[in-house]
């Protein structure tokens, strides 16, 4: 049973030319005790997806149905005042600018304190100790407590907003692109650092990323979003090394490989379609080079650990050597 | 800034002796006027005698009154600054909730009512805006004295005594809600916009994740931030109106730094105008400081010198 699992869920954004679906028929399941790598190019609906299972979507944005059951309940559909007693305690967040992220006028140690001492009932002094052992944990002196955020670098702030997501413990961590705004050296050592603690602390975490080399390099499992929907999920190892759709295919020769390997970057041509009006039918299929009259209808899900929704699933070995080939993905 | 007033105020047109002289006066007394004054010397003298004063801090005397033009500022200034800062004070702290409200209820009836309304006040002129309150709050009503600073015939011995009596505040009231209408918009506008900026932060949404009550994200991150412009504005806006209000105390008949720089400029008493020039300009410059001062304290980003 997973600790998260999320069905048939749908976020829509009120905009003037009408109901945007940036998230349109979700399905994921995150297992306890494990990272599952979100992954998916700009506005494919990733970071809306992590704002609605945090619950802060904005004004304009809203549930248009389905669950997310997290710990056995429903929390998409509890009140207010319920859905604010487990925020932070069970799942927090890691966000993506750790700059914003933190308040400018206030020191670390109130930022810590805040948490600490009214979300998790602490007594001020057993907070603050908590808070140094915090520090330590993620790398920090605590003597840096009584800075500012604007007196820490990229890395540090990032390091204390790990810090402050796991202040109470809680069963999920949700990380959206918790590396991007750094160097390709720090970004190593801030997901050292998540996932060293993800696996002594035991907890879940869901990392939203556009770049599959921190997948890799940092998930136990991925699931793959595309124009709101996902598209392909299983285990890291087997849906990179082994891709049933096509846009994982693309995906994975449209990044430098981790190992060095001399290979041809080859992007993926055109862009998603418009979530204003998406199209019937598999949404990859105006850029799939593998596309077929039967694509115009919904495809199948597969069963099973690694799945994927694809109508040419059958074929997915053949595909996947067409699709290594540069000239498959040549505009026609 | 005190050549520039030396200057201008001679270059503007008028006889400082007009005052003095009916037009039965002959030649002589005049030209015995101008002397006692210094104005039969050449401009560039007086010019030096008059920095020369200045620089050790004599504003010199009053041509109309014949008292130094220290002592008749000095008089004046409490009254100013009483006057300013209940207004400017009443005008921020009904600014700032006011706005801090608005940014809440955002496109809703209340912003439909009260930003235009809010509006019309600020871009109201000050002497319209007080003929009003004169007409319906002390005219019609006699709520309200119709100007001055004490009823005529009441006499205080300190200024102690003269600030604490209800008298004073009773005819302070007109002329402080008049400056306070004018001057609210300004706090109410900024800090609506500076609060729907800052409830659009990361932090704030962070803050909503945490579970934090509404207060706490409110006060704690979105006010404390909101803040910082409207702190800097209450300073300028401080310093700015101890000169700029010789509207209202013109309207209400205010024994302010605004009347004495009003009538000085109208008998061509040179000294008595250029001495409250030059107060004026010097408390713009001081709260100019304390704006920046106050923001280094509040906002841990800027920080005076290379203090750490």
């Amino acid at each position: 049973m997973s600790l998260l699992s999320v069905r048939d869920l749908v976020v829509t954004y009120a905009t003037r030319a009408g109901p945007v679906r940036a998230v349109d028929g979700v399905n994921l399941d995150v297992p306890a005790g494990s990272i599952t790598g979100l992954v998916g190019e700009s506005g494919c609906g990733k970071s809306t997806l992590g704002r609605a299972l945090m619950g802060v979507l904005p004004d304009a944005g809203r549930i248009a149905g389905g669950q997310i059951m997290f710990e056995g309940t429903d929390i998409a559909a509890l009140s207010a005042p319920a859905r604010r007693a487990i925020a932070w305690r069970r799942l927090s967040f890691i966000p993506q600018t750790a700059m914003n992220a933190l308040d400018p006028v206030q020191r670390l140690r109130a930022q810590m304190l805040e948490v600490l001492i009214e979300r998790g009932g602490l007594g001020k002094a057993d907070a603050l100790a908590r808070a140094s052992e915090l520090f330590h944990l993620v790398g920090l002196d605590p003597i840096r407590l009584s800075d500012y955020p604007h007196q820490f670098s990229g890395g540090m702030r990032q390091r204390a907003s790990i810090a402050l997501a796991l202040a109470l413990e809680p069963a999920l961590v949700i990380a959206d692109e918790p590396v991007t705004a750094l160097d390709v050296i720090v970004q190593r050592q801030v997901l050292d650092v998540m996932r060293n603690l993800q696996a002594r602390l035991g907890l879940a975490m869901i990392l939203v990323t556009h770049d599959i080399a921190v997948v890799a390099y940092a998930c136990d499992r991925v699931a793959v979003m595309y124009a709101g929907r996902i598209v392909e999920s299983g285990p890291v190892a087997d849906v990179l090394e082994n891709p049933l759709h096509p846009y994982t295919m693309g995906l994975t020769h449209a990044f430098p490989d981790l190992y060095g390997d001399d290979m041809t970057l080859v992007p993926i041509d055109g862009t998603p379609p418009s979530l204003l009006h998406p199209p019937a039918g598999c949404r990859f299929a105006a850029r799939c080079p593998f596309v077929q009259p039967r694509c115009a209808e919904e495809p199948p899900v597969t069963d099973g650990d690694h799945h994927a929704a694809c109508w040419r699933i059958d074929e997915a070995a053949e595909l996947r050597a067409l699709a290594a080939i540069p000239a498959t993905w040549m505009p026609k | 800034m005190s050549s520039l007033t030396f200057i201008l105020f001679r270059l503007a047109p008028g006889d400082p002796t007009i005052n003095f002289l009916s037009p039965s006066f002959n030649e002589e007394t005049r030209a015995a006027l101008m002397k006692s004054f210094g104005l039969d010397k050449p401009l560039w003298e007086q010019y030096f005698i008059y920095m020369g004063n200045l620089l050790q801090g004599n504003l010199g005397q009053s041509f109309l009154q014949g008292k130094p033009v220290a002592v008749l500022l000095a008089d004046a200034l409490p009254n100013t600054v009483l006057l300013t800062l209940v207004s400017l004070t009443a005008a921020y702290a009904f600014g700032i909730v006011a706005g801090a409200f608005l940014a809440f209820h955002r496109g809703g009836l209340v912003e439909a009512v009260s930003i235009p309304a809010a509006l019309a006040t600020r871009a109201a002129p000050e002497f319209w805006l007080g003929m009003l309150l004169l007409a319906g709050l002390a005219f019609q009503t006699g709520w309200f004295p119709t100007g001055g600073a004490l009823s005529p015939g009441r006499e205080m011995n300190s200024f102690a005594e003269r600030f604490m009596s209800g008298d004073f505040w009773w005819h302070l009231a007109l002329p402080a809600l008049t400056l306070m209408l004018y001057l609210q918009g300004l706090p109410l506008l900024l800090m609506r916009a500076t609060m729907l900026e800052v409830l659009n932060d990361e932090f704030i949404v962070m803050a909503k994740m945490k579970g934090l009550s509404r207060w706490s994200v409110v006060m704690r991150h979105a006010a404390r931030n909101a803040l910082l412009p409207v702190v800097t504005a209450f300073a300028l806006g401080l310093g700015a109106s101890i000169g700029g209000n010789v509207v209202v105390e013109t309207v209400f008949a205010w024994p302010g730094i605004g009347r004495v720089l009003v009538t000085a400029v109208q008998s061509a008493d040179y000294p008595l105008a250029q001495g409250a020039f030059i107060l004026i300009a010097a408390s713009l410059v001081t709260m100019n400081t304390l704006a920046d001062l106050a923001y280094a304290a509040l906002d841990p980003r800027v920080s005076v010198g290379a203090k750490r």
